[in-house]
């Protein structure tokens, strides 16, 4: 049985000879919550038009839940919810009409369906209000119910909080998470916020200028190669000229409080040791957490650097 | 399919543009009326109710309806590619064909709408002012009341087809140019040079579907069969070829928007 929900190999689109896509690589697990991460202008709304055949790759294949969709994406839509960009709707008509002309081309759906997913979202309410009085909020939690109408087993969200308060934000998170436990669905979710990733994403992937920079757990994603120390000590300057040539250490800065520095994993005892050895009176050794945020604009600054 | 038409229909008569449409074709009934009215004080000429659909539509059939295609198709199509709401229907289970021949299908229902409604205001109004008249006489032609209701019956019907098959030509302006305003810009230059055209060079009129709008000249003439099959033949052709390049450029476009 495929444990992929999409399978994404080679993928390649040029606009106008631009490349906008370059040998993309990427694998999204059943039951992921994954997601999608680049700066702006890196490819991911691209890809996600090419994940739903609103446009058509230059090279390379996609499958989702095994099936290659240049050839049978019908076989595979029925399974798949979807907002690209912001969730577009007919402003002219209400949420329930709206929803209820999308149900309309859905095949066995019951009835009451068009009040379940107003009910999941909490538009209930409002559903019949004209979709051009609602707030962004409001448009986005519309377009996550649409694209929960069929039941799918894959939701793929383009920047789904893009764009709305912090308590708009959490609200959609919230429901991200409640679906994926509840309804046990796969979740692609394009963002450039990287908390968003961290707070809600099992998985992610990174990407930049088209390409793949890094691919994998979130969790191993944050915690990567090196850490953070912050020491508090008044010999900061003398710490500094001990430390700074050591091979495990990779960058050393001298601040207010003591020293800040970067070192291997795991050499944080052996650091502290040393510097104790070496008559440094150690106030207080923190070691910081390293955010994915951090990580990200390393990388960013990193392919920066290398373009 | 007849999923997507019910949809297409239901967004058509959400928005206000069919009902301005329908008050146009209300307008100018009235307008005939008048026109009739003083014409026939005038000079005592005299006007049946069973006609007036007729010389109604004649008013109608070479502008006004044909715009009232343009700027539909322009709404139903580019409109919705811009402001992002096409590709909620193909993010569904239906095809790029299935959206666009599902358009066209609306189309041809509202349009056959439009033309029913504009038929019935035709026959009461022209009945309650001139009341039904004792035979069908129009521009010099002469025939029993159940041969006029059926030669007007044939006129609208035929006209709805070339309208369709005008609907395909603005169909491909809808999917190649990005700007509705373009697209309704475009259309009515096509619209009013091929009517121009048709006017001066009558060679070519016939290979025009402009010439097919109203086909009251085409039945009074007592067509050979060769005529009548060389128009169904010519209305055909247009909706098909135009209809199939469409298709080929919206099955390849990238839905960017």
């Amino acid at each position: 049985m495929n444990s992929n929900m999409i399978e994404i190999k080679k993928l390649n689109k040029s606009f106008k000879d631009k490349l906008i896509i370059d040998k993309l690589n990427l694998e999204v697990k059943k039951g992921d919550i994954f997601g999608f991460l680049g700066p702006n202008g890196s490819g991911k709304t691209t890809t996600i038009r090419m994940l739903l055949n609103l446009i058509y790759p230059d090279d390379g294949t996609i499958k989702i839940n095994g099936y290659n969709i240049k050839k049978d994406f019908d076989k595979v839509v029925d399974n798949i919810g979807a907002i690209v960009e912001n969730p577009k709707f007919y402003p002219y008509l209400s949420a329930r009409k709206n929803l209820k002309l999308m149900a309309n081309l859905i095949s066995n759906l019951s009835n009451d369906r068009v009040n379940e997913v107003l009910k999941t979202v909490g538009l209930y309410n409002r559903a019949d209000d004209k979709v051009n009085t609602y707030s962004l909020g409001m448009k986005q939690r519309l377009g996550i119910a649409n694209a929960l109408l069929n039941k799918p087993e894959l939701v793929i969200l383009d920047e789904p909080t893009n764009g709305l308060d912090p308590k708009g934000m959490k609200e959609i998170r919230d429901l991200i998470t409640r679906l994926a436990k509840e309804n046990n669905i796969t979740f692609f979710i394009s963002t450039h916020l990287l908390n968003e990733v961290e707070q809600i994403c099992n998985r992610a992937v990174i990407i930049k200028n088209g390409k793949v920079i890094s691919q994998g757990n979130v969790k191993d994603l944050i915690n990567i190669d090196h850490e953070i120390l912050e020491i508090h000590t008044e010999d900061g300057k003398k710490a500094y000229t001990y430390i700074n040539d050591l091979s495990y250490v990779k960058n050393v800065k001298v601040t207010k409080q003591g020293i800040r520095v970067q070192i291997e994993k795991n050499k944080s005892d052996k650091l502290n040791k040393l510097l104790i050895n070496k008559g440094i009176d150690i106030k207080y050794s923190i070691p910081i957490k390293q955010s994915l945020e951090e990580y990200f604009l390393k990388l960013i600054n990193e392919g920066d650097k290398s373009d | 399919m007849i999923n997507i038409i019910q949809n297409e229909i239901s967004k058509i008569f959400s928005r206000k543009k069919i009902y301005i449409f329908i008050s146009i074709l209300f307008i100018v009934a009235l307008i005939n009326l008048l026109n009739s009215l003083i014409t026939r004080n005038l000079f005592a000429s005299q006007d049946y109710g069973q006609t007036f659909p007729l010389l109604l539509f004649d008013s109608v059939a070479s502008l006004v309806i044909p715009i009232f295609v343009v700027v539909l198709i322009a709404s139903m199509v580019t409109d919705e590619y811009l402001d992002g709401s096409l590709k909620l229907t193909l993010l569904r289970k239906v095809s790029r064909n299935q959206l666009l021949l599902g358009k066209m299908g609306a189309l041809f229902v509202v349009l056959f709408l439009l033309l029913l409604f504009l038929l019935i205001v035709g026959y009461t109004i022209g009945i309650s002012f001139f009341g039904w008249g004792k035979v069908f006489l129009l521009k010099g032609k002469e025939l029993s009341s159940s041969q006029g209701i059926l030669f007007t019956l044939s006129v609208y019907t035929t006209s709805l087809l070339s309208y369709i098959s005008f609907g395909m030509i603005i169909l491909l302006f809808s999917v190649t140019i990005d700007n509705s305003g373009s697209v309704v810009a475009l259309g009515l230059v096509t619209l009013i040079s091929w009517v121009f055209i048709g006017e001066i060079f009558h060679k070519i009129s016939p290979y025009l579907i402009t010439d097919y709008f109203n086909t009251y000249n085409l039945f009074i003439s007592n067509p050979s069969k060769e005529k009548i099959i060389f128009s169904f033949g010519v209305i055909f052709l247009y909706s098909i070829s135009f209809y199939l390049l469409s298709f080929k450029i919206f099955n390849n476009k990238d839905l960017l928007k």
